[in-house]
């Protein structure tokens, strides 16, 4: 296999999410769910400045998907980065496999993170698993599927996605990066939003860090998820 | 941008936020979505019916026995007794259990709010749906009734702006007050109408948690103050869009175990919401809302010399709380029919 630069720090950045989740003591991430935490780690980033060598994602009826994840998974595998763990089963019908970082993986990451860019994108990477794990048990979320996969609901919900799910065109591009999209227009507003409350709030009150931000956004999610169950 | 309202509501009256802004940890934002989940999946099945306090501990490093979240399990170590003479349960933000923490039973809210000062974290205080959360000796939320509650932007039937106020007020009185239907409990003695200790206080604090999920368009706070002085709202609503500001004082009529309340105490509130206006520049409107449990269910007499303030709405809204029940309440009216013709 022929391997790019660019391949090599998209294999970083996946090492970096598996890395994150056993901090996190998650036992493994499936392929559907490392589709999620990408795409999430992704779109959100110009939030924090952080340039990671993008992917790009398409529409699918099942969620965001880019094709160069499940390449770059082969990969780590063949390196001994990650391992796969166990198979999960959907409907009963389709398997697929749960992978885990193993100790040489580890061990990568923590040479890779001695330069401050890579430390960085570790650490954005961190923030948005935990947000993850976080919102993986809420209440309501579809019980067909178990662990960090449950946060596929919400990903449903993300506004760039939900945009392209409404023309339902299988394998349109999803806009990335710092573009005109409704998930930046979502962010900037969360960046301000205290700015637009009349002068009678204690603006400073909610004024938000970027965790926040972050955190108001997934909120977000999650009330749109669950306003839908109301109107079903 | 689109969905201001949905966002602004998320950011003024979000619980996972505070949870945030109080804590740092992001953890205990996860500890927060997990139990509330645990709360709705268990508390139908009457498994989670005691009083119970969760208190977290911030140690990733204790790894305990067994984990509150897992299915069925902490159902069946109530069950099992593990609680009996004690309620307090010792766990980290994962939900993994420390320790059940012996020779303490925490009886209410108060002593709740109290733990949580000594121990400086996060407790909950659980008891049936009703849900407080303290942080630090500070009240942070409370749900009367979980299974009723929602996220804080979340679309539902009930949802209205601030302008709709007295359909707002009518809406909590039938879900929550009327005939004590829903958790909330204010009579101490139903058939003699005695109130509990403090009527006006949980009528407030129950109002406050279903304006604060319902109002589409503001935020609502409680105990403010009036702009440079040091009296406090009962309740407001702030819209969003542009500040409206809507002022709610709350009276109970009747009796407590040893104070009466009659028209006196109404009158006291309209002029009390009288100088609220005064000195409230941005407020729109100013609506006096009245729980009654007196004997009989009278207007009340206004005294003719209050000047009633421009902004005040003109029809205070008075809520004759029920205590007979259908079959008693059919034979008295029956009674009375008899009793013209």
């Amino acid at each position: 296999m022929l391997l790019d630069n660019k391949t090599f720090k998209r294999s970083n950045e996946i090492l970096y999410v598996f890395y994150s989740a056993d901090e996190l003591a998650l036992p493994f991430l499936s392929k559907i769910g490392i589709q999620k935490c990408i795409y999430l780690s992704e779109i959100l980033s110009p939030l924090k400045e952080i340039i990671l060598s993008f992917l790009n994602f398409i529409y699918l009826h099942k969620g965001p998907y880019s094709k160069d994840i499940q390449n770059i998974l082969d990969y780590l595998v063949a390196l001994d980065g990650i391992e796969v763990d166990s198979f999960s089963t959907y409907r009963r019908k389709n398997s697929y496999a749960n992978y885990k970082i193993t100790e040489a993986g580890k061990s990568l990451v923590e040479d890779l993170i001695y330069d401050p860019m890579e430390k960085e994108k570790l650490q954005w990477i961190r923030i948005v698993l935990k947000l993850i794990d976080a919102y993986k048990d809420a209440f309501d979320l579809s019980e067909e599927y178990k662990g960090v996969d449950k946060i596929i609901d919400l990903v449903y919900q993300e506004p760039s996605f939900y945009e392209i799910s409404q023309r339902n065109i299988k394998g349109e591009f999803i806009p990335m990066g710092n573009k005109n999209t409704l998930t930046m227009e979502l962010i900037r507003f969360l960046e301000k939003a205290e700015k637009a409350l009349p002068p009678n709030f204690d603006r400073e009150k909610y004024k938000l860090d970027l965790e926040m931000v972050l955190l108001v956004f997934f909120e977000y999610l999650y009330v749109e998820y669950l306003s839908k169950k109301v109107q079903i | 941008m689109k969905d201001e309202n949905k966002i602004f509501k998320i950011i003024t009256s979000s619980t996972v936020l505070k949870v945030l802004k109080e804590t740092q940890k992001i953890e205990l934002v996860g500890f927060y979505n997990k139990l509330e989940a645990l709360l709705k999946r268990d508390i139908p099945y009457g498994t989670i019916g005691q009083k119970l306090v969760l208190c977290i501990a911030l140690s990733f490093k204790n790894q305990g026995e067994w984990n509150i979240f897992d299915n069925g399990v902490l159902a069946l170590k109530i069950k099992e007794g593990l609680l009996d003479g004690n309620n307090v349960i010792l766990s980290n933000p994962k939900g993994n259990v420390i320790n059940v923490i012996k020779g303490i039973y925490i009886n209410n809210y108060v002593e709740a709010e109290e733990f949580s000062k000594k121990e400086s974290q996060l407790v909950f205080f659980i008891s049936y749906m009703e849900v407080h959360l303290f942080i630090n000796g500070k009240a942070i939320y409370y749900i009367p009734n979980i299974m009723q509650s929602s996220r804080a932007g979340v679309d539902t039937p009930e949802k209205l702006p601030a302008r709709e106020y007295r359909k707002l007020i009518e809406n909590h009185y039938n879900r929550h007050v009327y005939k004590e239907k829903g958790s909330f409990k204010y009579w101490q003695n139903k058939t003699r109408r005695i109130f509990i200790c403090n009527p006006e206080i949980q009528f407030n604090k129950n109002l406050y948690s279903y304006l604060d999920l319902n109002v589409v368009d503001g935020h609502v706070d409680k105990g403010a103050t009036i702009s440079g002085l040091d009296d406090r709202t009962d309740i407001r609503i702030i819209t969003y869009e542009n500040g409206d500001m809507y002022i709610m004082e709350i009276k109970c009529l009747g009796k407590t175990d040893s104070t009466k309340y009659n028209d006196d105490w109404a009158n006291k509130g309209l002029i009390q919401l009288c100088e609220y206006l005064k000195d409230e520049n941005v407020a729109k409107i100013g609506i006096l809302i009245i729980y009654d449990g007196r004997m009989n269910n009278e207007e009340i007499a206004w005294h003719p010399n209050i000047k009633w303030h421009q902004k005040i709405d003109k029809k205070p809204m008075r809520f004759f709380l029920e205590s007979e029940s259908a079959s008693v309440k059919a034979k008295r009216i029956y009674k009375e029919i008899k009793k013209k013709s």
